[in-house]
């Protein structure tokens, strides 16, 4: 498994914390491994919870209609470049 | 009874908008029509489409057809093969491919929307297809408490006339609405609303199904008025704490679970309309609706009798082949409205899915390697998520050499992800009695000290 980059690190922390993963070490998360369908187990209402979570630390919107959706929310390491480039456009 | 057109309706109005573009009742027919020639020779269909009007396409056609279209209870793929397996001669209906190779599928296409041929179609009408009321269309999956899915048949009879039903209670005579959804068209919810309310006749559908809150903002911005959202309690409590402006829409409606009066409040708020709260289940459609910032009893819709029995509510319609019995229990206010007093411990609704934990436990123990095991609500309020806050199953399973990443694979093979255990907890034994059963209190103390001290 790859090493957690700071904002993977943030956001990991975010989504146990968000969606009550109890019993998940958040440096536990791999980097690459899918967020949904994967080894957590989330659905399209920890999706939601995500969102807001999201909206609320970093003040933008996240939006599912378009096709970035499933690569923005492949896994915890395309989550970080989606926050980390919008947080900063 | 019943209409028993498939596209009743003048063939110009809209039926559905994808994004921005308009679709023609006859684009739809014809798009229906193509597809029912090419549909496969089988008996039975499960559709799968995600795109919702691929959805309303596939299932039209599928009826026109004479296929009886499935809806499993879930789309988790052990689910979907067990049904599939228990009722034979199936097919998958896709937009899309799907790795699960299980069963034989077939790819929905229709042309792209060209106003050039539905103009033809108007010039030149096809026959309307009809589809006979007492005809079997839909067998909808609810999830029963021994592990098997319990199938509830509709004739299309039924169905138009619960549809229509609803649509008045719902739209109260709106002209020219358009409903926008957040919830998929496989339950009865999603079914009622957003594919037969649209196919009657009653509305017209936005294609997109906006997820995040910014999704709804831009999808209600791009339909034409006048619009209705059709949400639930937990896609509510996003939209009231979103940021931004909603657009403001004809109505809001939240079904699947219920919705605290305060959240009602806050969301006519935000879209400046008013909130009605239907009531209803897999087994009868809508049969109530209520305004919910008033807190005002249930008005039950005129098609159904309701009368409250020890073991839960009996309902009764002409249009139902018979009497159903739901779990939920009810007091009656006067004859035609009443208040919801709880519902029968076994089920379980997270986030407008329901289950029974019969069934979950059934599902847990049949894991290879679950010596034992138990999924339990840790919360005494039974999931009920009236805030829009949703609250998640536990499990203590006791699987000598197996590990949580273990388990939960084997679980997300027959289980929807919104009832896998968080947490799932590893325990030596369960604390169950002389009598092997297992006690409440018992299960919440191991649970509490577990959680206090996860390697104890």
């Amino acid at each position: 498994m790859a090493v957690q980059s700071e904002i993977e690190q943030e956001l990991a922390r975010l989504i146990v914390s968000a969606l009550n993963l109890e019993g998940v070490q958040p440096e536990g998360i791999d980097p690459a491994a899918p967020l949904f369908g994967g080894p957590l187990g989330l659905d399209s209402i920890d999706a939601l919870e995500l969102a807001l979570a999201i909206s609320k630390r970093y003040g933008f919107e996240l939006r599912s209609d378009d096709d970035d959706n499933s690569r923005i929310f492949a896994s915890l390491g395309s989550l970080a470049q989606h926050v980390t480039a919008r947080r900063t456009a | 009874m019943g209409a028993a057109s498939a596209v009743p309706g003048s063939l110009q109005e809209v039926i559905a908008w994808r994004g921005t573009q308009p679709v023609s009742r006859a684009a739809f027919l014809r798009d229906v029509l193509a597809v029912s020639r090419a549909l496969p020779e089988h008996a039975r269909v499960i559709n799968s489409c995600n795109d919702s009007y691929l959805f309303l396409v596939g299932f039209a056609a599928a009826a026109v057809r004479g296929q009886v279209t499935l809806m499993p209870p879930s789309r988790v793929p052990g689910v979907v093969v067990a049904i599939a397996e228990e009722v034979g001669d199936c097919y998958l209906l896709v937009d899309a491919h799907v790795a699960d190779g299980a069963l034989p599928q077939f790819r929905i296409s229709v042309d792209p929307p060209d106003a050039d041929a539905p103009r033809d179609l108007l010039e030149d009408p096809p026959a309307m297809p009809s589809i006979s009321p007492d005809k079997l269309v839909a067998v909808l999956f609810t999830s029963g408490s021994t592990g098997k899915a319990v199938p509830n048949p509709k004739r299309w009879g039924t169905l138009v006339r619960g549809a229509t039903a609803t649509a008045q209670a719902m739209l109260s005579g709106a002209a020219n609405v358009t409903v926008v959804s957040t919830v998929p068209p496989q339950h009865m919810y999603g079914f009622e609303t957003t594919m037969l309310m649209p196919m009657l006749g009653a509305c017209r559908l936005q294609c997109e199904r906006p997820l995040f809150p910014e999704d709804v903002r831009q999808t209600l911005a791009k339909t034409p008025e006048p619009s209705f959202l059709i949400t639930t309690p937990v896609h509510l409590r996003t939209f009231v704490e979103f940021s931004g402006d909603m657009p403001p829409v004809l109505g809001i409606v939240s079904a699947t679970a219920p919705l605290s009066p305060s959240l009602a409040a806050a969301s006519e708020a935000r879209f400046q309309a008013p909130l009605t709260e239907v009531f209803g289940s897999t087994e009868t459609g809508v049969t109530a609706t209520r305004r919910t910032t008033h807190d005002e009893p249930w008005k039950i819709i005129d098609l159904f009798d309701f009368e409250p029995r020890q073991e839960g509510t009996r309902v009764r319609a002409r249009h139902f082949p018979e009497e159903v019995l739901l779990q939920d229990v009810i007091e009656p206010e006067g004859a035609r409205h009443f208040r919801l007093v709880g519902r029968n411990s076994d089920l379980i609704n997270i986030a407008g899915k329901r289950a029974s934990l019969g069934d979950l436990n059934a599902k847990l123990l049949s894991i290879e390697g679950v010596r034992d095991g138990v999924i339990f609500m840790p919360d005494a309020t039974g999931a009920e998520e009236s805030d829009g806050t949703v609250r998640r199953t536990a499990a203590c399973v006791v699987a000598p050499g197996k590990t949580r990443e273990e388990l939960l694979a084997a679980m997300r093979q027959l289980i929807d992800p919104a009832f896998l255990p968080r947490p799932l907890m590893l325990v030596d034994a369960l604390p169950r009695n002389e009598t092997s059963k297992l006690p409440r209190a018992a299960l919440l103390d191991l649970f509490a000290r577990h959680a206090r001290d996860p390697g104890a």
